[in-house]
């Protein structure tokens, strides 16, 4: 008589935030992926701790469905959507979350956090979280003030969590060094995928005279050093044009004026939010991306660049590009619009341009798959 | 050529009651004017006014080199005028600095004392009457007068027994229309022939005298000669006239009040008029007798002693109350050509010295003699005295850092200067250092005797009286806090404080948003500091960051002084041996990392920050102990919840009770680090950081507070906005650095020099512009 062979567990995954608020930039990106490409072959089931309860309940297969679906939807259509599906979540057994219970989300919720440091003195779970950044913690200045403390739930759970994985070399560092100081906790680095824009290798064109900035703008972005460069570059006549995509942030307080006094200028356009159709379109006629943040807890829109295939003047340090090996990219050691000016003028001599495309071409930039595969062998490890 | 400030009490030309009339027209019309001086003295120029006053008009405020909302005066490098335009209208108080300064000349211009002349009127109680003569005291303190009449001179020599060398007779100058009155044509006001009877809303202007008159002129009315009355009226008082008018036989329609008219369109009524009637019963000085001279027309006027000298013929004048002989002079003049043309020839030259420049002229240029002719006084500090200062502060025994900050500064003060101390509480004893204790009033503030004045000014109720006399008479100002939030609101009201914000911030600040920035200081977005930076001369503050600020946001210079150490030690404190008794007595173990946060425990000092901060070295296995060494000013159930729940209740230690200086001390000698933190910021300091400082002990600190206390390199910066992660890892360095203290013994002792109460004292005095002469020190 043969023995029927049991199902493999699941690994539960812990979208509270997703589930309640389906945004897709960001972290909501990451999961969004781990959802879409994960291949098992033990089954991802969506759970999210529910607050009332105090217990972790499992959702249904319908909210991978919708969260995994095309941007068609508004964030607020998701969320009605998923309304009626959170309801029917159904509490975990321990026997069940003991199997594997993994945490791709930030959050600062006390109650979540208890539940976390619960299931890990207990000592039987397999609790696994992926950790991004620290940086509220390391470079406060960039947050209101008073705003670390309230944030202090998710590191004193985080030291007690057995398994966590990073997403770059500057994160673990981090957490070996600075905030958890505890090796045997550590896992691995597993990059974030490049490739989300979705466009064509792109080819060197020596008639592009574009260069591009994708990302949010915020202080510490410094998109008005970019500004001011371009600026200074056109009062010296130099051809050269510059699209800004990327919503403005209420604590900008720079560029505003700026914005403001180019809008007469034909060589600039600023396209605030744009979809990702808008976005690979401005890439198509792109020589250059620029991304010159002081502080990023990663920093993708270099990295997608380079997927790209189109060279990036890139500001130092920043985590993505730490990964990968040189070549393809301007790095400034000061931002400044005079070194920026300086990077642009570099890249508008065909030649330079044209190495440094070729060197692009050499690059091997990770992908969404081989982020995902690198979760899961983590994760069944 | 001589250097002279003169200094200009411009309050009448705040005061609408003043500002347009003869005392506003006059004082205007010198200080414009005192560009003729600086042919011969180079001049600069200051008008004092008074915030309560509504602010002063750009028409006025253009006529000086500057504005000062006190009368204080401090570094006086030349010659000082101060001209009193109006000293019998406003709070005599409010120059008295100046006015009782033996080393200013000063000059006053004396209008009139009619009050004495009819006080049943204008002095109507016992109170009015004091105050009253309480002013021509302080006017009989002025150097030099400039009676606006002869007869006002005879007057102030005869009530204020002033010598007749120091009385230069002045006059008040005719509006600047009159001098072109050429160009005027017909009054529009009345096509007909009319009389004009200058008025105004006072009885002593005697109107009814010319209006009887004319009403029973049966001359006048049968002819239909109007009765032009000028004056600006009140409609019920023009109606009772009216019907005193009609009822004297008078027709109502020959009686015209023209109501308020510019100064173009009474020229123009006073150019049509056959004739002019002032018959006021007092006067110091008769401007619309010297106005119709100017419009070429005949006035008569009443025979008191201002009018007498102005006209100058016994025939053109009438007693007050003698109806008919008005009424017979005004119809000679209106009924007779010959007369009229006679009179006005007779009356056309004697109005000449009223013009404004030759009032103006000949005022600068006795000025200009008296500042020659003044051998200047060596001030008390130039003739090798110790200065005098006045030093108004909260003292011991009031419970107040400042409080024992002030006496330590009057300690090293005292031996550069004659320091007399003014406070709220009597001393129990003579503070060290002072030459005098006394109760705080104004009198600091009026005296001559002190070369300076300084106030002491914080964040609390103890300084009350002193903003108080520092808003109403100005001098310098140690300004302890980096934002007077507290102050303001709690002390002053949410009205003031909120305006004040909106001031300082340029843009409205609500109710609501004030409440916010007393919940939680780290989101305060106004030092309210403006006011004291304006009323300060000059204005000390501890941080180079709040000087900073004060430059940027309201464009005053404020002096910074180093924060100095006030708590001495006689023992070395960096002396391992007395660690390790310290330690003992405290109870603290010889493994345990101790970390103190010293001062009253509040969330401002992102205490809960520490606690968390205390949590994860626990958890990077560092033996930590937080001692909270002070007070709780502030909920302390939040802070003991939340040491509770992260199960550090034998790691963080509060304060029983009132700490005593002595277990204070030894938990400076017995940390082996200590935190202290500020959420707002601003610049502000801190006393017990200044501490840790003193005693070598590292100490981390958030990077406002350890730049505005300078501190040195065993101070490690973590950013203002805290956080527990950046608040351990520097408490885990300095761990890793070592206990040893010695090592910052040099920053320590570099640091402890240049923050000592010495050094304090001596750039105080410099920053007061005294020149301190080391040969005048006491030891």
């Amino acid at each position: 008589m043969s023995e029927a062979r049991l199902p493999p567990a699941p690994i539960f995954i812990d979208l509270t935030e997703l589930t309640t608020h389906p945004l897709r930039t960001g972290i909501q990106r990451v999961e969004r992926e781990i959802l879409r490409r994960w291949r098992g072959p033990r089954p991802l089931v969506p759970c999210r701790f529910d607050a009332e309860k105090l217990r972790f309940c499992a959702l249904p297969d319908a909210v991978v469905e919708i969260l995994t679906q095309d941007g068609n939807h508004t964030v607020d259509d998701d969320k009605e959507r998923l309304r009626t599906h959170l309801e029917k979540g159904t509490p975990i057994s321990q026997g069940d979350i003991d199997a594997g219970l993994h945490n791709p989300e930030v959050f600062y919720e006390q109650r979540r956090a208890e539940a976390y440091r619960a299931l890990c003195r207990d000592g039987t779970a397999s609790v696994s979280w992926l950790v991004y950044d620290f940086l509220p913690f390391l470079h406060p200045q960039g947050w209101e003030p008073r705003t670390t403390e309230r944030l202090m739930h998710y590191v004193r759970t985080l030291r007690e969590i057995p398994r966590a994985a990073f997403i770059s070399e500057q994160t673990r560092n981090d957490y070996l060094h600075r905030v958890i100081r505890d090796a045997g906790r550590a896992g691995p680095v597993i990059p974030l995928g490049g490739d989300g824009v979705a466009l064509s290798r792109q080819e060197f064109d020596p008639r592009r005279r574009m260069f591009t900035y994708v990302g949010t703008i915020e202080p510490r972005k410094n998109v008005a050093d970019i500004l001011e460069a371009f600026e200074m570059l056109w009062r010296q006549d130099v051809d050269v044009e510059l699209t800004v995509i990327g919503r403005m942030e209420i604590r900008s307080t720079r560029e505003p004026p700026i914005l403001d006094r180019l809008k007469a200028e034909p060589r600039f356009s600023y396209l605030g939010h744009a979809s990702d159709d808008a976005i690979r379109q401005a890439l198509q006629r792109t020589r250059a991306t620029l991304f010159v943040s002081s502080l990023e807890g990663f920093g993708i829109p270099p990295y997608e660049s380079l997927a790209s295939g189109i060279p990036v003047v890139a500001s130092a340090n920043l985590p993505s590009l730490d990964l990968l090996p040189a070549g393809g990219r301007v790095i400034l050691g000061e931002i400044s619009p005079t070194a920026i000016a300086g990077a642009v003028l570099q890249l508008l001599d065909d030649s330079f341009a044209e190495r440094l495309w070729g060197e692009v071409t050499s690059l091997r930039i990770p992908t969404w798959d081989g982020f995902v595969q690198g979760l899961a062998r983590w994760l069944h490890d | 050529m001589v250097d002279c400030d003169i200094v200009f009490d411009m309050r009448c030309l705040q005061d609408p009651s003043y500002k347009d009339r003869g005392v506003g027209k006059l004082s205007a019309n010198l200080v414009r004017n005192v560009g003729s001086l600086r042919t011969k003295i180079e001049t600069s120029t200051l008008g004092l006014i008074d915030p309560r006053l509504p602010p002063l008009e750009d028409r006025f405020l253009r006529l000086v080199d500057r504005i000062q909302g006190n009368a204080y005066l401090d570094v006086k490098r030349r010659s000082t005028v101060f001209v009193e335009l109006s000293p019998m209208t406003h709070d005599p108080l409010f120059p008295g600095r100046i006015v009782n300064d033996p080393d200013i000349l000063k000059l006053a211009i004396v209008y009139d004392f009619i009050p004495l002349m009819k006080p049943e009127r204008y002095l109507p109680t016992a109170s009015d009457r004091l105050d009253y003569h309480t002013q021509l005291i302080w006017l009989s303190r002025h150097d030099h007068f400039f009676p606006i009449s002869q007869y006002t001179a005879d007057e102030l020599r005869r009530i204020l027994n002033v010598e007749s060398r120091h009385i230069t007779n002045t006059g008040a100058p005719i509006g600047n229309a009159f001098e072109r009155v050429d160009g005027f044509g017909q009054w529009g006001g009345s096509s007909e022939r009319y009389v004009l009877a200058s008025g105004g809303a006072e009885p002593r202007k005697n109107i009814e005298c010319p209006m009887l008159a004319h009403a029973g002129s049966r001359a006048m009315q049968d002819a239909g000669v109007q009765l032009v009355v000028t004056g600006n009226y009140p409609l019920g008082w023009q109606a009772s006239l009216r019907d005193l008018y009609v009822a004297n036989g008078g027709k109502s329609e020959l009686l015209i009040f023209p109501g308020f008219v510019d100064e173009d369109e009474l020229v123009a009524i006073y150019r049509s008029a056959r004739c002019a009637v002032v018959a006021a019963q007092m006067e110091g000085f008769s401007m619309p007798v010297v106005e119709a001279m100017a419009a070429g027309t005949p006035v008569l006027a009443s025979s008191i002693p201002a009018h007498k000298e102005l006209v100058g013929r016994n025939d053109l004048m009438f007693s007050p109350e003698d109806v008919e002989a008005v009424r017979s002079k005004v119809e000679a003049l209106v009924l007779d050509p010959a007369r009229r043309a006679e009179v006005v020839g007779d009356q056309s030259t004697r109005w000449q010295r009223f013009r404004a420049d030759k009032i103006a002229g000949d005022f600068w240029a006795k000025v200009s003699d008296l500042v020659a002719q003044r051998q200047p006084k060596r001030s008390a500090i130039l003739r090798g005295a110790r200065p005098r200062i006045a030093f108004l502060s909260p003292m011991p025994p009031d419970q107040s850092g400042v409080a024992d900050y002030s006496a330590a500064t009057i300690s090293e003060l005292g031996k550069l200067a004659d320091v007399h101390v003014f406070s709220k509480h009597i001393c129990a004893a003579m503070p060290d250092g002072a030459a005098s204790v006394q109760q705080i009033t104004a009198l600091p503030c009026l005296s001559s005797g002190f070369d300076r004045v300084i106030g002491v000014v914080g964040n609390s109720h103890f300084h009350l009286e002193v903003f108080q006399l520092l808003e109403r008479y100005g001098g310098a100002c140690i300004e302890h806090d980096n934002r007077l939030l507290g102050f303001y609101r709690i002390l002053l009201g949410s009205q003031r404080a909120r305006s004040l914000a909106e001031r300082e911030l340029r843009r409205p600040v609500t109710e609501e948003e004030i409440a916010s920035w007393l919940q939680d200081e780290s989101r305060l977005k106004a030092t309210f500091l403006g006011e004291i930076a304006e009323w300060a001369s000059p204005m000390f503050v501890h941080s180079r960051v709040t000087a900073r600020i004060v430059r940027e946001r309201f464009a005053k210079e404020a002096i910074y002084l180093p924060f100095s150490i006030y708590r001495q030690w006689e023992i070395d404190p960096t002396d391992r041996e007395l660690k390790l008794a310290a330690r003992t007595r405290l109870g603290i173990g010889s493994k345990e990392f101790a970390v103190v946060s010293l001062g009253l425990v509040h969330s401002n000092k992102a205490v809960e920050e520490c606690i968390w901060a205390v949590d994860l070295l626990r958890s990077w296995q560092i033996p930590a102990k937080l001692y909270l060494v002070g007070g709780f000013a502030d909920d302390e159930g939040r802070f003991r919840n939340l040491v509770s729940y992260l199960d550090l209740a034998d790691h963080v230690s509060f304060s029983s009770g009132f700490v005593g200086e002595a277990q204070y001390r030894d938990y400076l000698l017995a940390a082996d680090a200590a935190v202290q933190l500020r959420t707002h910021f601003f610049g502000g300091l801190s006393g017990a950081l200044l501490d840790c400082i003193a005693v070598g002990l590292p100490t981390v600190a958030n990077e406002d507070l350890a730049v505005a206390m300078e501190a040195p390199p065993y101070v490690s910066p973590v950013p203002d906005h805290p956080s527990p992660v950046l608040i351990a890892e520097s408490l885990a360095e300095i761990l890793g650095r070592g206990a040893d203290r010695s090592q910052f013994d040099q920053p320590r002792r570099h640091y402890c020099e240049a923050h000592s109460f010495e050094n304090y004292a001596r750039k105080l005095c410099e920053g007061l512009g005294l020149e301190i002469d080391a040969g005048r020190r006491s030891p």
